[in-house]
């Protein structure tokens, strides 16, 4: 690079400066605490970090957060065919009945084939991570939940319920054993 | 007998407080540095495992394809306000918008009101 670069290029686009954080914090880097990075030199004494005020859901994995997604569907093949073709994701079978949805290298969302006994239209369920899935259970009932599988130990996944709330959605509590990041 | 016992850790730390100085004067810059800037701006030692863990869960964006957010679409916002307070110990603001560790989970919406919830975008 040139010597005079850095004044002939022209600047950055810097964020607003309603988006930058507020902390004097320089060169931290964000969560992961990893490589220390320092600002633009001369730029701003202000680390650069953007305040992202949401993008989603901004915790995942944690109790009572979002932890799995799961496509209950009474045509596994067509369904797979079309999320595959909608998201770009892959199809790795996991065990004998349940088929796991890659988003790349990363695990995105399971399939169930429902039975024909089950009923109802195919749909996804929401998992929600929780610490002790027996106590959530308890506490459902006691709340006026209704209870659609007693919890249960999913081998190598760790252990599961599904529930229903009052107004009748049904949603997932489950207990990773190991929690991805 | 005691003083047996931390007499390695008094020299750990001995070896670490040079490496730290040695990192501040020379500006020792690694891929995996020994020392980072904490929320003020002052130099510290890297609590690496704590910040890692502190942060699990954490996210402030998704790549495509991946689930991002949760919508509850209920009849009863109120019910189901209190019914997953107390399930999951989520607070809401005044949207609705659920959230546990002051970071945002889920929206609850009502499917017979128009002011439903959003989720936050950037």
């Amino acid at each position: 690079m040139p010597a005079l670069a850095h004044r002939t290029m022209p600047p950055r686009r810097r964020p607003p400066l309603a988006e930058l954080c507020l902390c004097r914090r320089r060169g931290y880097n964000g969560a992961e605490g990893g490589r220390s990075r320092r600002p633009d030199p001369g730029q701003s004494r202000r680390c650069g970090h953007v305040r992202k005020d949401g993008h989603g859901a901004q915790l995942v994995n944690q109790h009572g957060s979002l932890c799995w997604n799961e496509l209950l569907t009474h045509d596994a093949d067509a369904a797979g065919s079309f999320y595959t073709t909608l998201f770009d994701w892959t199809i790795e079978p996991y065990g004998d009945i349940y088929t796991v949805f890659m988003n790349g290298d990363r695990p995105g969302g399971g399939l169930l084939t429902l039975d024909e006994a089950d009923g109802g239209p195919s749909n996804w369920l929401v998992y929600f991570m929780v610490d002790d899935c027996d106590a959530v259970h308890d506490r459902s009932n006691s709340l006026g939940g209704r209870v659609q599988m007693p919890p249960d130990d999913w081998p190598e996944v760790g252990r599961g319920a599904v529930l229903i709330d009052p107004q009748g959605a049904a949603f997932g509590a489950m207990h990773l054993l190991d929690p991805p990041d | 007998m005691k003083a047996n016992v931390t007499a390695p850790d008094k020299a750990l730390k001995v070896v670490g407080r040079q490496w730290f100085l040695l990192e501040h004067v020379l500006a020792v810059r690694t891929g995996h540095s020994y020392t980072c800037h904490d929320m003020e701006g002052r130099r510290r030692r890297r609590p690496e495992t704590s910040i890692r863990l502190r942060n699990m869960g954490f996210r402030d964006s998704y790549p495509p394809g991946t689930f991002c957010w949760i919508q509850h679409m209920t009849h009863d916002r109120q019910a189901t306000r209190d019914y997953y307070g107390a399930l999951f110990d989520w607070a809401f603001d005044e949207t609705g918008r659920a959230a546990r560790q002051e970071r945002a989970i889920a929206g609850i919406g009502a499917s017979d009101d128009a002011s439903t919830t959003a989720p936050p975008t950037g």
